[in-house]
């Protein structure tokens, strides 16, 4: 499966999840639902803005994981 | 948000709430005159009474005779008539065995405007796509299954006990022959089995097609729920 790992790089970079909602213009519900795990998929404007905010790589919030 | 509704939701609920409490109360009547089991004063005379009947002089003529009723229908000018003996024995028939058959389809047609009030409620909730309204459409197709079967049952059996009380008491006579009503409304004819309307076969009726629409169509309410579900989801 795939995993985000939206809190860690999150952490690393000191942002909080509210912050994180407004700089990329998504709901906090939603953000929520990215950061626990609990999405089905992940639209590459969503991706784009996270790694614009983030400052990072796609390969830094996603991985996959063996089931 | 826009909203998604529209005010045909709330028109349809409100028109479905008042249906089914008519057919209920309508159900209650016939309840009431089922126990109440109402017999005709004696010497009751309807007519002779004029009427048209595909556009021709009719008429109607029901009086007593010798301690019971005698019923004479005409049509086409008296080139077609009706005489059945005994009448009052016609309307314990068709008590007996007709006000059951309205009753049935009194309840039937209450459970029916209920759904469709909750299915229009959902909708006008805006909550189309959910399992609760999966669920109704189901039911709704369920319902209109199970009561073609059950009211085609039914009806054949009041159709069966009319044409065989009709065997025994009527004549009709046409350009002045007498004819006797055909034995039973279910009889081995010469070529099969002879059968009236009301014989019994739900798979004619529009109600067991509209029923199996209906559960086409929550098929792809299922498959509209999921598509939301994962639209929900994808972020």
């Amino acid at each position: 499966m795939i995993k985000l790992n939206l809190d860690r790089v999150m952490q690393e970079r000191g942002i909080s999840l509210t912050e994180l909602a407004g700089r990329i213009d998504i709901t906090l519900a939603n953000l929520s639902i990215l950061k626990t795990n609990k999405a089905r998929a992940i639209r590459f404007t969503t991706l784009d803005a996270i790694c614009r905010a983030l400052q990072c790589q796609p390969g830094e919030i996603l991985e996959f994981v063996a089931d | 948000m826009a909203s998604v509704t529209g005010t045909l939701p709330t028109i349809f609920r409100w028109v479905f709430t008042v249906l089914a409490a008519l057919c209920a109360f309508a159900a209650f009547v016939v309840c009431v005159a089922i126990l109440i089991n109402p017999h005709l004063p004696a010497g009751t005379t309807i007519g002779p009474a004029e009427g048209d009947f595909m556009g021709q002089p009719s008429s109607i003529d029901f009086h007593p005779a010798g301690g019971d009723f005698n019923l004479t229908a005409t049509a086409f000018r008296g080139t077609i008539s009706l005489f059945v003996r005994q009448a009052g024995g016609l309307i314990e028939v068709i008590k007996h065995y007709g006000l059951p058959v309205i009753l049935i389809q009194m309840v039937f047609l209450t459970a029916l405007f209920e759904l469709l009030r909750r299915l229009f409620r959902n909708v006008g909730r805006g909550e189309s796509f959910n399992q609760g309204t999966v669920r109704l459409v189901q039911i709704l197709g369920g319902t209109l299954i199970v009561f073609s079967f059950v009211l085609s049952a039914v009806e054949g059996l009041f159709a069966m006990a009319v044409f065989t009380y009709f065997s025994q008491h009527a004549v009709i006579t046409i350009s002045g022959a007498p004819i006797h009503w055909p034995a039973g409304a279910m009889s081995w004819h010469r070529h099969g089995l002879y059968m009236p309307r009301g014989d019994g076969f739900p798979f004619g009726s529009p109600m067991f097609f509209s029923g199996l629409l209906v559960l086409a169509l929550s098929e792809v309410f299922r498959q509209g729920v999921a598509l939301k579900k994962e639209n929900e989801l994808t972020i």
